[in-house]
């Protein structure tokens, strides 16, 4: 009950603030962009032909998972705390009669449901664009076609699961980081590396290092290993989270 | 514990690192239903010392009780009943008055209708859908004010509260503590350096200087230490023999004039007489009584 509450305190302070309409804007992003390739090249819909319903969506999937939703994540988590240190709030938030357990799971709770907004928010735009493009091109009856939603949910929870351990890292260094900039930089970094590393594929080392596991949500040859790589993420978002928790109960505010 | 003490502290001591002491020994005794004054220049360590009490910062050493129980091991129970303004406001800028008031409602387990109240009493209830980035100082410390009394606390602690106020919201801050300790009998700790403006508002002072509380005590404690303080500055054409003539007054050379301690202005008169009567010339004969600032002063150049 009293998680509740802090949760309650902690979605009345995203009202308004970038980190919400970073979530939507972050979620339209895709659509739009395809939107935009079909209004602006009228053979983009040409190789998708047999089954472009489906095809739509999985590259909407790839496009999120790879880049879209891991930068989402490292913003969404810097951004988030940022909203006590911009307004010089946590001595109002540790006065209050909040435990501190109560006070980080609530902020990590926050980040989750602006994940699961941004998943959620990101398949309907792409829905509304079909609609949109069946609007403009009647000719193509996109909506004669198949539609395995099945995938599409399956696609967006290994995009989700994969994700958890960048996502209490980057939790942990935006809540200990008064500066805007580190963690974003930190947070970019590592998912470049990651990236190279995984395209690369020549050390193993790629399965430990999770600025990688986006990856595996695309990548044919690593797709195999992807159920591994979802527990692999959630023992290290458990490890961070405990990490983070512990360093988050050490901390004062003097001024 | 004194049951009349709602905040108690013994031996408090804290250090932000191992070479600087920042408060040694600090005995604090706050009386229930009083107005604490806490005194002392920037920098003696009030706000460390209202930081420990509220759990911002991890007791090193001493002993914190407020309302009889021990901070650490019931630091949620007795923030339930305290109201609290550390320096700066904090409040959320992207949100109006009331947004802010409601981010908290809950945790306080306050009432919806609490809000309007707490906004009617810092005068901020028509700032409708005005976000509080675009608030005054003044305005914003109000909001942090309202905030503060949004649980109806037993125990209010305001560090600096009129910091930022013009001097008609100074008055109105000094007529709101007033009325929220006599009309709603709350208890209200405020630490400030502008002596003047506390000495007007509070029952108790507790003054501190360099770590070291150095004075506490009732208000009327600290004027009758005030009073003795008053001195009477005398110029004449022979101060030599002035300072002869006055032995009995402890007497006192300042530069070219003398001063001697008195206790009310027919003592003036009398030393006056005293001095015509051997035919001295009187050039300046100023009494001066000490108010707290120059007590304050006084008693923090001296330790």
């Amino acid at each position: 009950m009293n998680l509740l509450i802090s949760l309650r305190s902690e979605l009345l302070k995203t009202r308004r603030t970038a980190s919400f309409y970073l979530t939507l804007i972050g979620a339209a992003v895709g659509p739009v962009v395809f939107l935009l390739n079909v209004l602006l090249d009228e053979d983009e819909l040409d190789g998708k032909s047999k089954d472009p319903l489906n095809a739509l969506f999985k590259m909407l999937s790839e496009m999120n998972g790879v880049a879209l939703f891991p930068f989402f994540i490292i913003l969404i988590c810097t951004l988030l705390p940022q909203v006590e240190y911009r307004n010089n709030t946590w001595k109002q938030v540790f006065t209050s009669p909040q435990t501190k357990a109560n006070v980080f799971l609530a902020k990590f709770m926050n980040v989750h449901l602006l994940m699961l907004i941004f998943l959620i928010a990101t398949h309907l735009f792409m829905f509304l664009t079909i609609v949109a493009i069946n609007f403009i091109k009647p000719d193509l009856d996109l909506f004669n076609y198949p539609f395995n939603e099945s995938i599409v949910i399956v696609n967006a929870a290994n995009a989700y699961l994969v994700m958890l351990a960048v996502c209490a890292i980057q939790f942990w260094i935006g809540l200990r980081s008064r500066n805007f900039i580190a963690p974003i930089g930190i947070g970019f970094a590592l998912w470049l590396l990651g990236t190279i590393m995984a395209v690369q594929m020549k050390s193993s080392l790629v399965h430990y290092f999770p600025y990688s596991f986006q990856a595996y949500v695309v990548s044919p040859k690593l797709k195999l290993q992807l159920t591994q790589i979802a527990w692999t993420s959630l023992g290290y978002a458990l490890l961070f989270l405990i990490v983070g928790f512990f360093d988050f109960r050490r901390r004062t505010v003097s001024k | 514990m004194n049951n009349s003490s709602i905040i108690k502290t013994k031996g408090l001591s804290y250090h932000y690192s191992k070479d600087v002491q920042t408060l040694f020994d600090i005995d604090l005794n706050v009386e229930r239903g009083s107005v604490y004054g806490f005194l002392g220049p920037n920098g003696s360590g009030k706000t460390t010392t209202l930081s420990l009490l509220l759990g911002l910062l991890n007791n090193q050493k001493g002993d914190i009780e407020i309302f009889g129980e021990h901070l650490q091991a019931n630091r949620i129970n007795i923030l339930k009943k305290i109201g609290s303004l550390v320096e700066t406001p904090s409040v959320y800028g992207h949100l109006t008055a009331k947004e802010n008031l409601e981010v908290y409602r809950e945790v306080y387990g306050a009432s919806k209708a609490r809000i309007a109240e707490v906004l009617n009493i810092v005068g901020l209830k028509d700032t409708g859908k005005k976000t509080t980035k675009k608030f005054s100082l003044g305005m914003k410390q109000r909001l942090a004010i309202a905030l503060a009394l949004l649980p109806t606390p037993e125990l209010l602690i305001l560090d600096e509260p009129a910091n930022g106020l013009d001097p008609a919201g100074i008055i109105e801050l000094r007529e709101l503590i007033k009325t929220l300790n006599k009309t709603h009998g709350m208890t209200v700790m405020i630490s400030s350096h502008l002596l003047g403006e506390v000495e007007k508002m509070v029952s108790h002072v507790g003054i501190i200087f360099k770590g070291k509380i150095i004075f506490q005590g009732p208000l009327s404690e600290l004027h009758s230490f005030k009073q003795k303080t008053s001195k009477v500055f005398i110029k004449t054409s022979d101060n030599e023999t002035v300072f002869r003539l006055l032995q009995e007054y402890q007497p006192e050379k300042a530069g070219e004039a003398v001063t001697v301690p008195f206790e009310n202005i027919k003592q003036v008169a009398a030393i006056n007489r005293k001095l015509t009567s051997h035919n001295l010339d009187v050039y300046l004969l100023h009494p001066k009584k000490s108010d707290l600032e120059q007590l304050f002063i006084d008693l923090t150049t001296t330790h």
